[in-house]
């Protein structure tokens, strides 16, 4: 009897007029344009740009010379988001701008997702108090998972999994370019395992705190520029002034970070190369 | 001689309502262009013997001839033809339909019939003869009963019918109202050669028949024969 | 034949009030037989089309029909919420798309409707006007809330308050119209969308504390140079300006925010067969086919089919005599009208016809107002569930 009645009421209370024009899920939405993959940093780009066919384009939606960490999206920007087939984000700090949009969550890859266990947290806790709540902090993990060849490796499998899943008709094509880029990758493994096995003393000075995945890699301590213990041999990533036991690289913001002319691999093993030179000046 | 317009041949009627009667007409004939008026105190048979004359009752014996029409031949639907198509009726009770206008009231034969074109120009024509012109366009209940009387002789012309049977035509009128009537009628009459059988206690209408005679005469022998 | 017409309609025509009452007397009877058919039809064919047009959708267990009723077409019902850990599963599976849905809110009565984005693309919406929401308190109107509220682009409304006397419900907050969506004919045309986070907004567990340095002091419990306490009992209005948006945030685990369900599109039917299996695997969540639920539904309905038809056949009897009665009664009141056409010679059969004519009109007129009457019951029923 109670299904009886519960079932009455569900016929009449959705009562709605016929002819929703709905349509089944299966087929991909309009306005979509195909073979379009973003992402929100040159990072990024550089690394899909070595795993995409070239029916595929690469946008980065982070307008040139911007800090993607102050960036905010305007309409524009959302929408062209929206066209992309795929949206390819760090998932840790650079896509901060996009935490309160609306995004089509589906098409969203995050790299970070692959290397969720190793994330390090930041320290730069945002603290605040109100209501009943007390006082408490925000953390959220550090960007430059790209900097440890052994975490970037799986995220750029997990990328290809789902530039496969948009382009099935190029697997074939996707996975030779990801066996390129691994083989690509096997320089800079050699380095930092070469690094590893010298035990240095020096601490790896930065004020980003993108470089802690690097550091710890080669487990080696990432100071704050405040904090820099005189005592030992230091190796800055930029500013600082040189000396005996200091030795300043000049690199550019892990953010900004692309290719260039070489590959991506080869960019990273060269720069770890400089960072091993450079650590044995300074020991 | 031309054909009588009406004859009646040894007609024999029983009426059996309430104050029942016989009435014997053993030969009775009129004349197209005659204006013959049927006197006689109410209840003594005229409406009886106009019914005979419609068609709308049938003597037990005896032939009934009008407009040409044997009726006593005919079934009750060729009964009806004839008074539709040959007759032009003016009853005592009017029987104006209540919902259509003085001038639908006027055509509806016509509607009936299903013609529309002359019988309006006709329409108008009687109407302004009558002197109800101006009503046209009302209802019966917003006319007076004399108005109304106009209404239902205006309709009994309205298709030139040969011969019209109208029953007290002016019992609701005035004098002058009713010598309107009484000259249309004779008009009627003797402008298309038709034969006008009236039931009147109205002696002007009398004075004006060409001749009249008592509805009680006719239940013990045969009155006016025709010359 | 055209004299009977005239005169049928002559007659009707000057007999109004008669004519309407049993104009409406018939209407109402036919009214009656058919509404209850035509309503049954309706709802089959509105329940099957929105179910055909989403293949699974997902939530806690509980009551299946409370769920899809929430999640299809946005009723209020008591059902316990997912979390969105548990859509996140469900897509990571990549089967499909899986949209999630929060349905707790409410605007001038018309549910605001919390989605993921992929809501408006799978199915299928457009805007007739402005765009779809893409920040925190923007809201895409359906096409009757538009009209009915008299909301265009740039206006802001407010959210119902859900609790008067309870100070842990979030007060309202203030949307902003960005867009009316093209009409669809379905209870899409009678909600509010906002985005998923904006449900978040609503509930307090999203929140930004730019406002707070504006609030008056006697909302205020502390105000120092780096941090601003705010008062417990502070209700005032929330309005997210796209200037606040950056800073806000939540302190709960983004996996355990709470959603009413989600919608799930899958690639195939194997991914279908496949995701339902998963989803109703281990007892936590309940995956159920809308097009099966809106067949079971039926079934029942249409089970108590020879009890509708019994009171259909008493209906249409009742009727029959009611339009008999009309009739002889309408030939009495016209006895001096056949009389005198008696007198005119006119023939049984066209007075016949005459009876014949004006019942045919009142039938006529009567079927004409029972459509009336249908589509005006239909419409008022729409109105009232606020389709």
């Amino acid at each position: 009897m109670t299904r009886l009645v519960l079932t009455l009421a569900c016929s009449i209370g959705v009562l709605g007029p016929a002819g929703c024009g709905d349509r089944s899920g299966s087929a991909a939405p309009a306005g979509l344009e195909q073979g379009l993959v973003i992402t929100s940093t040159p990072v990024a780009a550089a690394l899909l740009r070595e795993l995409v066919p070239e029916s595929m384009t690469v946008e980065v939606v982070v307008p040139e010379g911007a800090d993607p960490l102050g960036w905010q999206a305007d309409d524009a920007a959302v929408v062209r988001l929206r066209q992309a087939e795929l949206i390819v984000f760090h998932g840790t700090g650079p896509e901060r701008w996009s935490r309160t949009l609306s995004l089509p969550s589906s098409r969203i890859h995050l790299l970070a997702d692959t290397v969720r266990t190793g994330l390090i947290l930041s320290e730069e806790a945002i603290t605040h108090s109100h209501g009943l709540g007390g006082e408490h902090s925000h953390r959220e993990p550090v960007f430059g998972t790209w900097l440890d060849p052994a975490m970037l490796r799986p995220q750029g499998e997990q990328l290809v999994e789902a530039l496969i899943r948009i382009e099935p008709g190029q697997e074939t094509l996707i996975r030779a370019n990801l066996a390129a880029w691994i083989g690509s990758l096997r320089e800079a493994s050699a380095v930092v395992e070469r690094m590893r096995s010298l035990e240095p003393r020096s601490q790896l000075v930065a004020d980003r705190e993108g470089y802690a995945y690097l550091a710890r890699a080669l487990r080696l301590d990432l100071v704050d520029p405040e904090d820099v213990d005189e005592t030992r041999p230091s190796v800055w990533f930029h500013g600082g002034i040189a000396g005996d036991d200091v030795v300043t690289l000049g690199w550019p913001d892990p953010l900004e970070w692309s290719a260039e002319s070489r590959g991506f691999g080869e960019t990273l093993a060269q720069r770890l190369a400089s960072l091993e030179q450079a650590i044995a000046e300074a020991e | 001689m031309a054909e009588p317009a009406i004859e009646l041949r040894g007609v024999a009627f029983r009426y059996q309502g309430p104050g029942g009667f016989r009435l014997h007409v053993d030969r009775f004939d009129a004349q197209p262009g005659e204006v013959v008026a049927c006197v006689g105190p109410s209840g003594s048979g005229k409406t009886t013997l106009l019914d005979l004359l419609a068609g709308r009752r049938v003597p037990g014996e005896g032939a009934v001839r009008v407009a040409s029409a044997d009726l006593g031949r005919l079934d009750l639907a060729g009964r009806r033809r004839v008074r539709l198509t040959r007759l032009g009726i003016i009853t005592q009770s009017l029987s104006l339909v209540a919902h259509l206008t003085a001038l639908e009231n006027i055509l509806l034969p016509a509607i009936l019939m299903g013609r529309t074109p002359r019988p309006h120009a006709r329409a108008h024509e009687l109407a302004g003869a009558l002197e109800i012109g101006h009503l046209l366009g009302r209802r019966p209940k917003r006319l007076s009963q004399g108005e109304r009387q106009r209404v239902a002789v205006a309709r009994g012309l309205l298709l030139e019918p040969l011969v019209v049977l109208a029953d007290e035509p002016t019992g609701h009128l005035d004098a002058a109202r009713s010598a309107l009537v009484i000259d249309l009628l004779r008009m009627h009459a003797d402008s298309h050669a038709a034969c006008v059988f009236l039931a009147t206690h109205d002696q002007d209408v009398v004075s004006a028949a060409d001749r009249s005679f008592d509805v009680r005469e006719l239940t013990s022998e045969p009155i006016g024969d025709s010359a | 034949m055209r004299a009977l017409a005239r005169l049928a309609w002559l007659y009707a025509s000057r007999t109004p009030v008669q004519t309407a009452i049993v104009s409406v007397g018939v209407a109402v009877s036919l009214a009656l037989l058919v509404t209850g058919r035509v309503l049954i039809s309706r709802a089959e064919m509105s329940l099957t089309a929105r179910a055909e047009a989403v293949p699974l959708v997902a939530g806690a267990p509980g009551s299946r029909f409370d769920l899809a009723l929430a999640l299809l077409y946005f009723r209020p019902t008591p059902i316990a919420p997912m979390t969105m850990g548990d859509v996140e599963d469900a897509a990571t599976l990549g089967r499909g798309v899986v949209v999630p849905v929060h349905a707790s809110l409410t605007a001038g009565g018309d549910p605001v409707v919390a989605v993921g984005y992929e809501f408006f693309e799978q199915r299928a919406l457009a805007a007739a006007e402005g765009r779809f929401p893409i920040r925190l308190g923007e809201a895409v109107l359906g096409w009757d809330t538009a009209r009915r509220s008299g909301l265009v682009v740039g206006d802001t409304f407010r959210t119902d308050r859900r609790e008067l006397f309870d100070l842990s419900v979030a007060s309202p907050i203030v949307l902003r119209v960005v867009g009316v969506l093209a009409h669809t004919g379905s209870v899409d045309d009678g909600a509010v969308f906002v985005d998923i986070q904006t449900a978040w907004l609503a509930e307090g567990i999203l929140h930004a504390h730019a406002a707070a340095a504006t609030l008056p002091d006697d909302q205020i419990q502390t105000r120092t140079e780096r941090s601003v306490v705010v008062e417990p009992t502070s209700r005032t209005e929330r309005d997210v300006s796209a200037a606040e948006q950056a800073d806000v945030h939540m302190h709960a685990d983004p996996r355990s925010l709470p959603v009413t369900g989600a919608l799930v599109f899958p690639a195939s039917d194997k991914d279908l067969t496949i995701l339902q299996t998963r989803l109703n695997g281990d007892g936590r969540l309940q995956a159920v086919r809308p097009v099966a639920l809106v067949r079971e539904l039926f079934d029942v309905v249409f089970r108590l089919r020879p009890v509708l038809d019994g009171v259909t056949g008493l209906l249409a009897a009742t009727s029959i005599a009611m339009i008999v009665l009309a009739a002889v009664l309408a030939a009495r009141l016209r006895s001096e009208e056949f009389e005198a056409l008696d007198h005119l010679g006119t023939p049984r059969s066209f007075v016949i016809g005459l009876v014949v004519a004006q019942t045919a009109i009142n039938l006529l007129l009567g079927m004409l107002l029972a459509g009336l009457l249908v589509a005006g019951a239909a419409w008022s029923l729409d109105r009232w569930l606020g389709v």
